[in-house]
C-alpha cells in the first residue's frame, strides 16, 4: 500500500503540465535524435545537459530521462528502414526488421516494435517502483568497504559492454580516476594535478568530458567514413500486423521483458547486451530457426522489449546506489549533482517527490513513445531522408556553446576539444570510452569510501576481502564477469551464423 | 624474433605507460600513509597501476606471427572539426558567437560536407539563429552577437 501512496505522490509531480512538456519535450528530442545513425543517447544528453541546469531538478531528470528512453526506443526505426543501427542497442534489430520492410511488412515490423516497447516499458517501470525502495533501504546499511566494492563492481562491469579485454577496461579506469582526481582534494584541500592551471584547480567538468568523448568523436568518426546519401525504399501503408504476426509476438515479449528487466539492473550489461541475448534465445528456442534473419517478427519484438526493459532497470542502480550502470547514467548522475542532490540511498527518503516523480514519468514517458511511434512514424521516417550531415554543425555548435556556458570560460571547450581528441585514439585502439566516463563521476566517491574504509580498518589493506558483504560483492563480481566474458562470444556467434 | 603482433594492444600500452609515468611524475605531495592519506596516496596508486597495466599491454601484444594493424581513421575531419572547435573556444569571447560560430561551420562542413557554398550559408545562418535563441535569449549567456 505504501507503494500505491508513493506512486500516486509520484503521478502527482510527473503530471503537472510543467513536468508533462518537460518529459515530452525530452521524449520528442530523444526520438528524433535517436532515429539518426551515429548519434547517441550518451551524445544527446551530454548535449543538451547544460540547458538543464537552469530548470528544477525534477524536470530536468524527467526530461534527461525521456531523452535516454526516446532514443533507445527510436534506434529499431533506423534499423527497420535503412538496414543501419540507429543505437548500438538496435543492431540486432536490423537482422529480422529489415527483411521485414523488404518483404513490404515494414508498417508492422515498426508498430510491432512500439507495442514490444510499450509492454516491456510498462513492466519494467513496475519493477523499478518495487525494488528501488527495498534497495535504497539496504544500500542505507552499506559501509565504506561496501561502497568501495559496488563501486568497483560498476566500473569493473562495464568490460562486459565492450569487446575490449578486462586490462583494457582496467586502464581506461585507472585513466578516468586519474582525470577525476584534477582539482581540489576533497580530504585535504590540496590541490592535485592542476599543471599551472586556475581553471584546472576546479577539476575538469565531465559535461566537457562527454561532449569530447561522445559528441565530438561520433561526428569526426561518422564523417570519416564515406556514407552514401540512404534513399528510403519502402512505402509503408498498413501499420497494422496480422493477426498472426500479433500472436507470435506476445511470447517473444514476455521472454524479452524478463530478460532486459533482470540485466538491466546490473552494471555493464544494458540495453546492448540484453537485446543480443533475447535475439538469440528466440533464434535458439523457434521450431523453425530458418525463418531467422529473413524477416521474422519474433527477431524484431524480443529485442526490442529487452533493449527497452533494460533501458529502464537502468536506473535502478543509479537512483538508489548513486552508482550509474552506464555512460548515460553516469551523466545523469552528474545532472543531479549539478542540482545540488546528494546521489544514493538518502534520495528517496530526502527527496520522495524526486524519486518517485521520475519513476512515473518513466510510464508516462513510455506512454508517450508509443503515441509519437505509431501514428507520427511517418514523420521520423522522413527525417531519415533527409541529410542528416547538414544537422553535424549544429550539434557541433550547441554541445560548445553548453560547455561553455557551464562555467562562462572557454577553457572548458579546449578540455572538450581535448576529449575528442581523446575519443579518437581511442577509438582508432578499438577501446569504448565507457569506462573511461564512468570512472571521472565515480572518482571523488571511490576515493572517499577507500580512504574511509581504511582508517576504519586501521590501515588494513585486507578489510575489502575480510567483510563479508564487500568480500560477496567482488567474488559475485568475478563470477557474472567471467560468465558473460564466456557467453558474450557465444551469444554473438549464435546472433550471427545463419541457421 | 619477437615483433608486435597485436598492434591495438600495443598502443593501449603505450597510452596506459605514457599516462601512468605523467601521473607519478607529478604527483601530488605529500603521499601520507595508509591511515591517513595525503592527496598524493591514490593517484600513486593509479599510477603504478597504470604502469603495471601498461607493462603487461606490451609485453603481451609481442609475439611471433602475422601483424595485426589499428585501424585506419581518415585524419581530415579529426583536423578540420577539432580545429574548427578551438578557434570557436578562441574567438567566441574576443569576437562574438556571429565570427566564432562562422569559422566554426566553415571547418565543421569543409571536414564532411563540400556543399554548394549557399548551402553552408544556410546553415550558418540556421544555427546562428538557433544558438542566439537558445544561449542569449533564453539563457542569457553574457555573450556578443557581434564584436
Amino acid at each position: 500500500m505504501e507503494l500505491l501512496a508513493n506512486l500516486t505522490m509520484g503521478f502527482q509531480v510527473a503530471l503537472t503540465p510543467q513536468n508533462l512538456l518537460f518529459c515530452l519535450a525530452g521524449a520528442t528530442v530523444g526520438t528524433a535524435v535517436g532515429v539518426l545513425p551515429g548519434i547517441g543517447p550518451v551524445t544527446t544528453i551530454a548535449m543538451l545537459i547544460p540547458l538543464t541546469f537552469h530548470m528544477p531538478a525534477v524536470g530536468s531528470l524527467i526530461m534527461l530521462a525521456g531523452i535516454y528512453y526516446g532514443a533507445n526506443h527510436a534506434g529499431a526505426t533506423t534499423s527497420i528502414m535503412l538496414n543501419m543501427p540507429g543505437e548500438p542497442s538496435a543492431v540486432v534489430v536490423c537482422l529480422d526488421g529489415y527483411p521485414m520492410a523488404k518483404k513490404g511488412r515494414a508498417g508492422a515490423a515498426l508498430a510491432m516494435s512500439a507495442i514490444a516497447s510499450f509492454a516491456a516499458g510498462c513492466v519494467a517501470f513496475l519493477i523499478v517502483a518495487s525494488l528501488a525502495p527495498a534497495l535504497s533501504h539496504l544500500a542505507l546499511l552499506f559501509g565504506p568497504a561496501e561502497y568501495f566494492a559496488t563501486i568497483v563492481m560498476a566500473l569493473v562491469m562495464t568490460s562486459i559492454l565492450t569487446d575490449d579485454g578486462l586490462l583494457t577496461t582496467l586502464g581506461l579506469c585507472m585513466i578516468g580516476l586519474l582525470l577525476g582526481a584534477i582539482g581540489t582534494d576533497l580530504t585535504t584541500g590540496d590541490s592535485r594535478y592542476s599543471f599551472g592551471f586556475t581553471a584546472l584547480s576546479d577539476g575538469i567538468d565531465f559535461v566537457a568530458v562527454a561532449v569530447g568523448l561522445y559528441a565530438l568523436t561520433e561526428i569526426i568518426e561518422y564523417s570519416s567514413t564515406d556514407t552514401v546519401r540512404q534513399n528510403i525504399l519502402f512505402s509503408f501503408r498498413g501499420l497494422i500486423p496480422s493477426r498472426d504476426e500479433l500472436r507470435s509476438s506476445i511470447s517473444p515479449i514476455i521472454r524479452g521483458t524478463g530478460i532486459g528487466s533482470l540485466l538491466g539492473i546490473f552494471p555493464g550489461t544494458g540495453p546492448m547486451l540484453s537485446s543480443f541475448i533475447a535475439y538469440a534465445m528466440e533464434k535458439r528456442i523457434a521450431r523453425d530457426p530458418q525463418r531467422f534473419g529473413k524477416g521474422a517478427i519474433e527477431g524484431v519484438v524480443g529485442p526490442e522489449s529487452a533493449a527497452n526493459a533494460a533501458a529502464i532497470t537502468h536506473f535502478i542502480p543509479m537512483l538508489t546506489l548513486g552508482i550509474p550502470a552506464g555512460a548515460a547514467m553516469a551523466i545523469m548522475l552528474g545532472a543531479l549533482q549539478i542540482q545540488g542532490i546528494a546521489p544514493g540511498p538518502t534520495v528517496m527518503t530526502n527527496h520522495p517527490a524526486l524519486f518517485w516523480g521520475v519513476i512515473a514519468s518513466m510510464w508516462i514517458g513510455n506512454l508517450m513513445l508509443l503515441v509519437l511511434n505509431l501514428p507520427l512514424i511517418g514523420v521520423w521516417v522522413r527525417l531519415l531522408g533527409m541529410p542528416f550531415q547538414v544537422l553535424y554543425p549544429p550539434i557541433i555548435a550547441f554541445s560548445c556553446l553548453g560547455v561553455y556556458s557551464i562555467h562562462n570560460a572557454s577553457f572548458d571547450i579546449y578540455i572538450a576539444a581535448a576529449c575528442g581528441v581523446l575519443g579518437i585514439v581511442l577509438r582508432i585502439m578499438g577501446c569504448n570510452p565507457a569506462p573511461l566516463i564512468l570512472a571521472i563521476i565515480l572518482e571523488p566517491m571511490l576515493e572517499q569510501n577507500f580512504r574511509r574504509s581504511l582508517i576504519l580498518s586501521n590501515g588494513d589493506p585486507l578489510v575489502f576481502l575480510t567483510n563479508p558483504a564487500s568480500l560477496g560483492i567482488l567474488v559475485f563480481t568475478v563470477v557474472v564477469l567471467v560468465y558473460f566474458k564466456a557467453r558474450r562470444r557465444h551469444v554473438i556467434k549464435a546472433v550471427e551464423e545463419p541457421a | 624474433m619477437l615483433q608486435i603482433v597485436n598492434a591495438r594492444r600495443f598502443w593501449q600500452g603505450a597510452l596506459f605507460l605514457g599516462i601512468g609515468a605523467v601521473a607519478l611524475w607529478q604527483l601530488p605531495l605529500p603521499i601520507g600513509r595508509l591511515t591517513n592519506m595525503g592527496p598524493g596516496y591514490f593517484p600513486m596508486l593509479l599510477g603504478m597501476g597504470l604502469l603495471i597495466l601498461g607493462a603487461s599491454s606490451v609485453l603481451l601484444s609481442l609475439g611471433r606471427g602475422e601483424r595485426s594493424h589499428v585501424e585506419r581513421l581518415s585524419l581530415t575531419p579529426t583536423f578540420f572539426i577539432i580545429g574548427g572547435v578551438i578557434a570557436f573556444a578562441l574567438l567566441i569571447e574576443p569576437a562574438g558567437l556571429a565570427l566564432a560560430l562562422l569559422v566554426m561551420v566553415l571547418g565543421t562542413c569543409h571536414a564532411r560536407l563540400r556543399q554548394h557554398p549557399i548551402q553552408v550559408a544556410v546553415i550558418y545562418v540556421a544555427v546562428l539563429g538557433l544558438c542566439w535563441f537558445v544561449f542569449i535569449y533564453l539563457t542569457q549567456l553574457p555573450l556578443k552577437l557581434f564584436w
